[in-house]
């Protein structure tokens, strides 16, 4: 295992130690929910570690005060919810790109076959076709069981408007799958 | 069974097959000690820069106390033509890093930090290390300057050639060299914060915007700071035309009075690049 150096914000009480000593218990704590909660925004794993990865490196190199115990998951939720979203515009992007090379280039790959014959496929497919807030709000709350006010914390918006987006995404999803199953 | 049953019941099954790779801590730890040393390369170049700085200084007074009778003095930059000291620059195209520098007011100039030594004659260069260094563009297409009055102008920046610009505003402010003093484009039109404004945590995000899927990425950066203050995004319109957004950037307390700058970024190259982007000055109260 690598060794990481002292923490240089970490005080005369800290120190190396004592920095990968928090580290690994965040880790334990928060590191399986929250790639957990990426890949059904991302839906393949690989994407989701790295984008999980690099909020953990992120709040990690961004002093103390984000690390506090209360407030920490919340901050890796946030950055792994950033994360998530740069990753899927860029995929979108990259998408739009290859259809207009022309027919084909675009094609599902075998990954995205496979979960359509999965019976939970078309579930998870409507909920990524969703507006950004509306999938948030909807993983955040039928994942993560988190209330309107945790909700909104993350996400920096209103509890007002975590309930329209929750409402909203959740009238999207059963007009998308309206006669399957 | 109800819409939200369907969700919760898929949502269980597939997250319950995820298992994260075994050296997922190994890898965070690299990654960490991999910003570690960026970090510690780039306050190593600072440090050096500032005992350069001194250095010559120092060299500079010298030079002076030795040669009282002349009254014009070794002067290498055509920034402070009238500068009766002795400066040490170090050019490169047309950027311009001097060791001894005019006080610049912090309050206008977003780009670059006054209270470095980074200083640009001419605002072409200014406007491309901006968009690239501090916006993040991947490959910017700079415009001429459209100049305003003898000391200030525009300069349009595209995220590609056949892009939609913004107009990054440049001023030449008290030591002639020219810096960026905010930023404007079509689809971003913040209300608040206002420009100059003083704010306070959670700074209030209103105006209208339309971008990819509707979404702004913005961002709090403070004078001096490589990572940002606070981050969030905004939801305007996707479909070209513009609609209200609103949102909260909250941030840890800050001492009062630092100058920061609220950078709105609409993201959309192939690389997840900005494009389009926006940019208000504010002080933190």
């Amino acid at each position: 295992m690598a060794s990481i150096a002292a923490d240089p914000d970490a005080g005369p009480a800290g120190g190396a130690a004592a920095f990968q000593g928090q580290l690994s218990a965040a880790f334990e704590a928060h590191y399986r929910p929250l790639v957990r909660l990426a890949s059904l925004l991302l839906d393949d794993v690989g994407s989701s570690e790295e984008v999980v990865q690099d909020a953990f490196v992120r709040v990690w190199s961004r002093g103390p005060g984000l690390r506090d115990p209360e407030r920490l998951p919340a901050y890796l939720r946030s950055a792994v919810l950033n994360g998530a979203r740069s990753q899927l515009r860029r995929r979108g992007v990259r998408r739009r790109h290859l259809r207009s090379v022309g027919p084909g280039a675009s094609a599902a790959p075998a990954e995205a076959e496979a979960l359509a014959a999965d019976p939970d496929g078309a579930v998870l497919r409507a909920l990524r076709a969703l507006p950004d807030r509306q999938r948030e709000v909807l993983a955040l709350r039928y994942y993560l069981d988190l209330s309107e006010a945790e909700i909104a914390a993350t996400l920096g918006i209103s509890a007002g408007s975590v309930k329209t987006h929750a409402h909203r995404g959740l009238q999207a999803l059963a007009e998308a799958l309206e006669g399957t199953r | 069974m109800t819409i939200e049953d369907r969700l919760r019941d898929a949502i269980v099954r597939h997250t319950s097959g995820v298992e994260p790779s075994p050296d997922a801590l190994e890898r965070i730890e690299d990654k960490l000690m991999q910003t570690q040393t960026d970090l510690n390369r780039k306050r190593w170049l600072i440090g050096l820069g500032a005992a350069a700085a001194a250095v010559a200084v120092v060299v500079g007074f010298i030079a002076l106390a030795d040669d009282d009778d002349k009254v014009e003095t070794a002067d290498t930059t055509t920034t402070t033509a009238e500068s009766t000291t002795t400066e040490s620059t170090t050019t490169t195209e047309a950027t311009t890093t001097t060791s001894q520098f005019a006080v610049v007011d912090p309050a206008p100039a977003i780009f670059p930090d006054p209270a470095t030594s980074q200083r640009f004659e001419d605002p072409g260069a200014l406007v491309s290390t901006f968009a690239r260094e501090y916006v993040g563009m991947t490959d910017p297409v700079i415009g001429e300057l459209m100049q305003g009055d003898s000391r200030s102008g525009e300069v349009e920046v595209r995220g590609f050639p056949e892009g939609a610009p913004t107009t990054v505003l440049v001023r030449q402010l008290e030591d002639d060299t020219w810096f960026v003093i905010g930023a404007v484009t079509e689809s971003i039109q913040p209300a608040t914060p206002e420009q100059g404004a003083t704010v306070t945590s959670p700074i209030s995000l209103t105006g209208q915007a339309f971008a990819f899927e509707g979404t702004v990425q913005v961002e709090l950066r403070a004078d001096g700071t490589v990572e940002p203050l606070a981050e969030t995004f905004v939801t305007g319109r996707g479909d070209g035309v513009l609609g209200d957004y609103e949102g909260e950037l909250a941030y840890d307390p800050q001492p009062e009075g630092t100058y920061a700058t609220v950078l709105y970024l609409s993201e959309g190259g192939e690389d997840g690049a900005p494009i389009q982007f926006a940019a208000t000055r504010v002080q933190l109260g």
